[in-house]
């Protein structure tokens, strides 16, 4: 992807193919700002607007409710565990039409809160922190319990700083999963200024498009993908950590 | 200064999923200042029994006294007890010095007092180098230091202290016991501690109570319950190597002790005592490894048996006596030498025979 974007349209289909470029095409990077409609600038703010409020909450809310079903004994908690874990069976997709009619309901449509307010619960991202928080020894909880910390003191000031790992994972699959989302937006965002990256890349593909330069294309998915990578390395240190077994390292 | 604070537990239970009874009816009386000891074998309730008296239970019956104050009631945070755990639990994100500042933290004191005070406990402890480390930097002890800071630098009413040494090497387990005994002085905090050690109960408390299937089955002092056991459990829990133990009953007409493997005179007073405690003939001579002296040839009123085994550890050296098909300890000087084999004669010492009736594993005095 990145090789092809700096070819010119004929290098591109020369076959054999050419690894490298034998005059590399640098402006296609500046041009393909321009392309997409709205300005690739303009959906990358949308989108790092929407995605990080949207996994923000989404780690607050999953390690909340993962923290209180890990570590409270309460009537009926099996049971609200047990159907959290089974919304994860529902395909997606099935919910599409119940969720557009509730943002509907709302007035959400065209608003950004129809993409960060669903997008901040997951059953998985909630299973997945409750698997985490579950191996912090109840001990630590206990000391801070009995140094006169607050019940919400306790998961602010104990097992928030300590589940770094699971909250790294959790909220680097959630911000990919939203930032490579072209179905939410193409349903609730119809204005063309607030369009997300991956309605900004669609129009590159529209049949009304009036792009021609396959290379400048390539260029935009390029800078597109570039945040992600970013981030990845970013939440290195937490993810590896977090993603072997998903459990807290001892001390 | 400091007020006085006794602890009391009055007919506490504890009952796990209505089935599980942790603790049983237990009556206990803390004075203030007092280190006491819960001891027993994992299992007998008393980890559940220090949690109750921190809050970290709830009783399912029973009362829990802190000074004059009933605190069934009083969460955890408002007690104003202070415990160090088995494993520490520090946090492993703060630094040590952050660790021990967080109870003065949680209770709104002045930045400058915090600090004042964090450097006055870490200078008690001897860990003020250690105080910008991070717990994953500590080793055991220095780690237990920081724990411990973090339990004395709010200056509890009471002082919980579970399995503190179980973690430690055996070295530095038996100069903590001394150390943690002096600072409990220092402090002059009562203190609740509990172990499975009964070697540690004995070198730290000044009460201990022996605690077993969740009741207690003996409070007194280390030397009361070494010297005057009132249960075959007690008997066998104290003490190391641990007390000899031999069937037999009570021949009234001749005043002896008989077995299929020995027969033993004993004083006419103590027939009386047996004869009149007793529930039956049936008893259980409980004695001493260290009660027991070795003879070469035979004595009055000796027992003959075969030496099994020798364990010369250095300070002393333990021989295993076959009687019968019972193997006997019997510690003895480690200069005192007889071969594997040999025929030797035991002889109790009188005074320090311990009786237990088979029936009822109680004592008889």
């Amino acid at each position: 992807m990145f090789i092809s974007s700096i070819k010119d349209q004929t290098e591109l289909f020369t076959r054999p193919l050419k690894w490298w470029p034998s005059n590399p095409h640098w402006e296609n990077f500046i041009s393909a700002w321009d392309l997409p409609q709205p300005p690739l600038l303009r959906a990358l703010l949308n989108s790092a607007l929407v995605y990080s409020s949207s996994t923000l909450l989404l780690l607050l809310a999953s390690s909340f409710t993962g923290y209180v079903l890990a570590k409270y004994e309460f009537k009926g908690r099996h049971g609200i565990f047990l159907w959290i874990v089974s919304q994860m069976m529902i395909p997606g997709f099935t919910g599409l039409i119940p969720t557009f009619m509730i943002m509907k309901w709302l007035g959400w449509i065209n608003t950004y809160w129809a993409l960060i307010i669903p997008g901040a619960f997951s059953s998985y991202s909630i299973f997945l922190m409750r698997q985490y928080i579950i191996t912090i020894p109840d001990d630590i909880i206990d000391a801070a319990r009995l140094s006169g910390c607050s019940e919400f003191g306790l998961f602010w000031r104990i097992v928030l700083p300590l589940s770094k790992p699971a909250l790294a994972a959790v909220g680097l699959i959630n911000f990919v999963w939203g930032w490579n989302d072209l179905i939410g937006p193409m349903w609730y965002i119809q204005y063309t200024p607030m369009k997300t990256v991956q309605q900004s890349l669609g129009s590159l593909f529209d049949i009304r498009s009036t792009v021609t330069s396959l290379p400048g294309v390539a260029a935009c998915l390029t800078i597109v993908t570039v945040p992600l990578i970013v981030l990845t390395i970013i939440t290195q240190k937490y993810l590896i950590q977090g993603w072997t077994g998903l459990t807290y390292a001892k001390r | 200064m400091r007020t006085m604070v006794e602890v009391r537990l009055e007919n506490l239970t504890k009952v796990f999923d209505k089935k599980v009874v942790a603790v049983d009816n237990i009556n206990l009386q803390i004075k203030d200042k007092e280190f006491i000891v819960l001891l027993g074998p994992s299992g007998c309730g008393k980890t559940t029994t220090l949690r109750c008296v921190a809050g970290l239970e709830n009783p399912t019956s029973g009362n829990i006294y802190i000074g004059d104050r009933l605190v069934n009631d009083v969460p955890e945070k408002d007690r104003d007890v202070a415990m160090v755990f088995q494993t520490y639990a520090l946090w492993p994100h703060m630094k040590a010095r952050d660790n021990i500042a967080f109870p003065l933290k949680m209770h709104k004191i002045r930045k400058a007092e915090i600090k004042e005070r964090v450097e006055k406990t870490a200078e008690l402890l001897r860990i003020s180098h250690l105080l910008d480390r991070v717990p994953g930097q500590l080793s055991g002890g220095e780690a237990q230091r920081v724990a411990l800071g973090r339990a004395i630098v709010r200056d509890p009413k009471v002082f919980l202290l579970d399995e503190p040494l179980a973690n430690l090497d055996a070295k530095l387990r038996i100069h903590m016991r001394v150390e943690l005994r002096k600072l409990q002085e220092t402090l002059g905090i009562t203190t609740i501690c509990v172990t499975h050690d009964q070697s540690e109960a004995m070198a730290m408390a000044d009460t201990i109570a022996v605690m077993h299937q969740g009741k207690i089955r003996q409070i007194g002092t280390p030397s009361e319950l070494y010297d005057r056991p009132t249960d075959l459990f007690v008997a066998g829990f104290i003490g190391s190597p641990t007390m000899n133990f031999m069937d037999c009953t009570l021949d009234e007409a001749k005043g002896f002790l008989v077995s299929n493997a020995f027969s033993l005179e004993i004083p006419k007073q103590l027939i009386k005592d047996l004869k009149k405690n007793a529930t039956s003939s049936e008893l259980i001579l409980g004695v001493r490894p260290q009660d027991i002296t070795v003879h070469e040839k035979e004595e009055p009123n000796s027992i003959l048996s075969e030496v099994y085994a020798v364990e010369p550890l250095g300070h002393e050296t333990i021989f295993d006596l076959k009687l019968g098909d019972q193997i006997i300890k019997v510690c003895t000087h480690p200069t005192y030498t007889i071969n594997l084999g040999e025929k030797v004669w035991m002889k109790f010492d009188m005074d320090k025979m311990h009786l237990i009736d088979k029936k009822t594993e109680k004592a008889i005095l």
